[in-house]
């Protein structure tokens, strides 16, 4: 008995030597993974007091308090706050599209998604200031702020992109029958660690993300969960470009001088094997990031690869210059894609990856 | 109990009462097994919410003083050196207000009353010409003015007009290609602290001697759900000030300050609101924390209890939009900077604020440990105890074994130690006697008995009082010795061992003896 004494107390004060905090670094940081009695909310939210009139848009497209600290009209500044040039409280630094550390990608090197900065990328970017647009191929006018295209705390999808984007369910969680909830993403990634079903909520999604490895600077793009091509980041963007994600073409005014005609969008979310014209795709060098099925993400292309929306656009902003027929016309130019009309052509690049047609060219090589 | 077992209890009535009481033994190894789970489950728990016992904080004084005051703004110039992204501030010994404009990539100079006097970018590291995104700025007691750079990787200093001197990286070309300097504090000696938020694993802090040299670093990522998670880790530290053998760190977005001793060891923290950013420390030791989120000016006392906040969210004079970064000049001024307002405000004290207590340590982890040491080492002090009759005394003087009783009740390291116990109605009967030289009176303790107890035993046992009132001390004690085997069997027989003084010496003294014999031959060997 006195041994074992002996050993209880050697054990006990073994104890408080390995008693040292665990390894706890979250790379979702604030985003999410919280626990039930995480203190985070109120680094940012007043439950009943907020003064902010920043707003968040619900599933119904219907903009309601974010119950913010903030009394910023604007959520970018809320979020450049830690996303900005000086990225203080961020590795990505949004603003200027930059990633500003060493681990989860290449320090100095672009974001995947782009930029917003105007003295980087001009007006080619979203709109991220609260204006109301009507995005191209779309109907519905939308309210543009980061908030419009992610959700701060985390969602069943890639990056924090939202469940819900305008109206339209393009991810989420599914109830069970014990009462859990089950991810049910859109997008999804090939990065490290990333969760084929998606992030879970609470306490287990925290555990899965101290597993995940993000790729700031490296797209490695999945394609879409069990290889359904109603979902994908095309699914997802489609949620306001409407038509640009579809079975066929359709007729409507895309406000480019034609008219109310037919219009015919370029596949997504197809392989790159399906392309059947008099010379195959070249993609032995393809430098544009497609989406490989999880789990098989290699840095060349192959023919079961997809090609979607970020195969050839960024998301936020990109600096690609366009000239001549490549210029994006302004919709009020009575002469489209010419500029001749006495309106100049719109100079916008359509986020695109590439120069000019650079990213038509990079996979048909005519 | 079968025949023969009986027969052998009959024969000798003497020996431990194992085979009686095995349950006592499961007992003991079930509470030690349970108390080893709690141990392991403690580590577990605490390792799964890295969570240390709350800090003692309390909001009750804030704005009990009156606040500081808005005073003036700094902005100007209009046109290119107008300020756009204000994001750093620090006040020099010569009243210059030196700003870092993190949009334009330039620190701009003022005075103290917001006259605009120069701007300075250039560099010439080799590699760069202009600074890239500086953040933040310090000024040493001899007017260099360092500034960090994110984007360039390096924390350049300055004369006080401006002209570039050198920089500071770590010294490893790995890592200096890598960090990313952040926050920036000079302390007495103007050795320089910053944080590096570089590697997303590695958020420390790094101390550089004048000379650029490395003296050491702490710290490494950690997120907090609750405030007083992973003590000594950061996540995106935005302010550092070190004053007075202390070092405070804005731990950004864990919200909270965290303070250590120079070397690195964790104090205490303090809880602020929002986003705690730039900090700094007036002569009286009151914190100052820039909160961007919360738009505002905080005051604390180093223990963490906060007295004055002032400032609020808007355009206004004296409301900020994304405050940054905090400095104090020599008169005791706030100058702050308000990023998406594009000025640095001037505040200052309308009445002398309050002292400052006393730098308490943090309570934390040590009580809750010291709790569950304590039954553990409970167990190792607790004495083995004895309840002794006459004659079994007689019969140890008589074997010369008197002092080894006596040594026994003695604190060792090879066993425990023995308690001797008499029935307290018996005391009288060894006050003042002697036995083999040794005083009884010293040897032995008198403990007194349950009545209902003895009651109980004399209806069950139709045993006479004495024996009962003997029997029920022994259960309490654990052990009987007695030379008497009437008096044993009825102690075997209510579950207590009894060892009569042959046994007693085989079975304590002799091991003993032998395990003495054993070390001689291993200290011989």
């Amino acid at each position: 008995m006195r041994k074992l004494s002996i050993v209880l107390v050697a054990a006990s004060a073994l104890s408080v030597l390995l008693l040292a905090p665990g390894v706890a670094l979250a790379n979702f940081g604030i985003h999410g993974g919280y626990t039930m009695d995480t203190h985070t909310c109120a680094g940012c939210h007043r439950a009943h007091t907020a003064a902010s009139s920043i707003t968040w848009t619900n599933a119904a497209n219907e903009q309601r308090s974010a119950l913010l600290l903030s009394a910023s009209d604007e959520l970018y500044e809320f979020c450049f706050t830690c996303h900005g040039s000086a990225a203080a409280g961020a590795a990505t630094n949004v603003y200027d599209g930059v990633y500003e550390a060493s681990e989860y990608g290449t320090l100095g090197d672009d974001l995947n998604s782009g930029a917003f900065n105007e003295d980087v990328v001009g007006n080619n970017h979203h709109t991220y200031d609260g204006t109301a647009e009507t995005a191209w191929g779309g109907d519905d006018e939308i309210v543009m702020t980061c908030g419009s295209c992610h959700d701060v705390h985390g969602s069943s999808n890639y990056r924090l992109l939202k469940d819900v984007v305008n109206g339209v369910d393009v991810g989420g969680y599914v109830e069970t029958a014990d009462g859990d909830f089950l991810p049910d993403p859109y997008v999804i990634s090939n990065e490290p660690g990333y969760p084929e079903d998606g992030w879970l909520l609470h306490d287990a999604g925290a555990a899965q993300i101290a597993a995940y490895e993000p790729n700031y600077t490296t797209p490695m793009y999945a394609t879409a969960p069990d290889n359904d091509p109603e979902k994908g980041i095309s699914a997802w963007c489609a949620a306001c470009h409407t038509r640009y994600h579809g079975t066929g073409p359709t007729q409507y005014d895309a406000l480019d001088g034609f008219g109310d005609v037919m219009r015919y969008p370029h596949p997504v979310n197809v392989p790159l094997s399906n392309y059947l014209g008099a010379r195959a795709l070249n993609i032995s060098n393809l430098t544009l990031p497609v989406a490989q099925e999880f789990g098989t993400w290699t840095a060349a292309a192959g023919p079961n690869d997809w090609l979607d929306c970020l195969t050839c656009h960024q998301s936020h902003g990109s600096d690609k210059q366009m000239g001549g027929f490549a210029s994006v016309a302004d919709a009020t130019d009575p002469e489209p894609d010419t500029g001749d009309g006495s309106v100049p052509p719109g100079s916008k690049n359509a986020f695109l990856r590439l120069d000019n047609r650079g990213v038509c060219e990079a996979c048909h090589n005519k | 109990m079968n025949g023969a077992e009986h027969e052998q209890h009959e024969q000798d009535p003497f020996g431990p009462a194992e085979a009686k009481a095995p349950w006592r033994t499961i007992v003991a190894l079930a509470a030690a097994l349970l108390l080893l789970a709690l141990t392991l489950y403690a580590i577990y728990a605490y390792n799964s919410s890295r969570h240390l016992a709350a800090p003692d904080i309390s909001l009750t004084g804030l704005n009990e003083v009156s606040p500081p005051e808005y005073l003036y703004s700094i902005a100007g110039p209009e046109g290119a050196d107008a300020l756009r992204d204000p994001m750093g501030v620090d006040v020099s010994a010569d009243d210059l207000v030196y700003v870092t404009d993190t949009a334009a990539g330039a620190v701009r100079v003022y005075t103290v009353d917001g006259d605009y006097r120069f701007s300075f970018f250039e560099i010439s590291d080799g590699k760069r010409k202009t600074l890239g995104t500086p953040v933040y700025v310090e000024v040493s007691s001899i007017g260099e003015v360092y500034v960090s750079d994110r984007r360039r990787r390096a924390v350049y200093v300055f004369s006080d007009e401006g002209v570039y001197l050198r920089k500071v990286t770590p010294a490893d070309a790995d890592e200096a290609r890598l960090w990313g300097p952040l926050a920036l504090a000079l302390d007495e000696d103007d050795d320089l602290w910053v944080s590096d938020v570089g590697h997303s694993d590695f958020h420390q802090i790094i101390e550089f001697d004048r000379e650029g040299d490395e003296i050491g670093r702490f710290g490494r990522s950690g997120q907090a759900e609750r405030v007083s998670d992973v003590p000594g880790r950061f996540l995106f530290p935005n302010g550092i000030v070190v004053r007075n053998g202390f070092v405070y760190v804005a731990d950004s977005n864990n919200q909270r300050v965290q303070v250590f001793s120079e070397d690195g060891r964790f104090d205490h923290l303090v809880q602020t609101s929002g986003i705690p950013r730039g900090l700094d420390l007036d002569d009286q030791g009151r914190l100052y924390v820039a909160d961007a989120l919360a738009h505002q000016g905080d005051v604390y006392l180093t223990t963490g209890e906060r007295i004055a906040s002032f400032g609020g969210q808007g355009v206004g004079p004296g409301q900020f939009l994304y405050t940054n970064d905090l400095a104090l000049d020599r008169r005791g001024r706030i100058y702050l900077t308000d990023r998406v307002n594009h000025r640095v405000q001037v505040w200052g004290w309308s009445e002398p604020p309050p002292g400052i207590a006393e730098v308490a340590g943090q309570p934390a982890l040590w009580p809750l440990l010291a709790l569950l040491l304590l039954p553990p080492l409970l167990l190792l002090l607790r004495r083995r105890r004895f309840v002794v009759t006459e004659d079994f005394l007689e019969a140890m003087a008589a074997a010369g074994h008197i002092d080894a009783m006596q040594a026994g009740m003695r604190w060792s390291w090879k066993k425990r130690r023995w308690l001797w116990v008499v029935p307290a109605e018996e005391a009288a009967l060894y006050e003042g006697r002697l036995l083999g030289g040794v005083a009884l009176d010293d040897l032995l303790t008198a403990w007194e008995h349950s009545e209902s107890d003895v009651l109980d035993l004399m209806r069950r046992q139709e045993l006479p009082r004495p024996t009962a009132v003997l029997l029920v001390v022994a259960k309490r004690a654990g052990a009987l010795c007695t030379q008497a085997p009437a008096l044993a069997l009825s102690g075997r027989a209510v579950g207590v061992p009894a060892y009569d003084a042959r046994r007693f010496s085989e079975r304590f003294l002799e091991s003993e003896r032998a395990g003495d014999r054993e070390e001689s031959r291993e200290g011989a060997g």
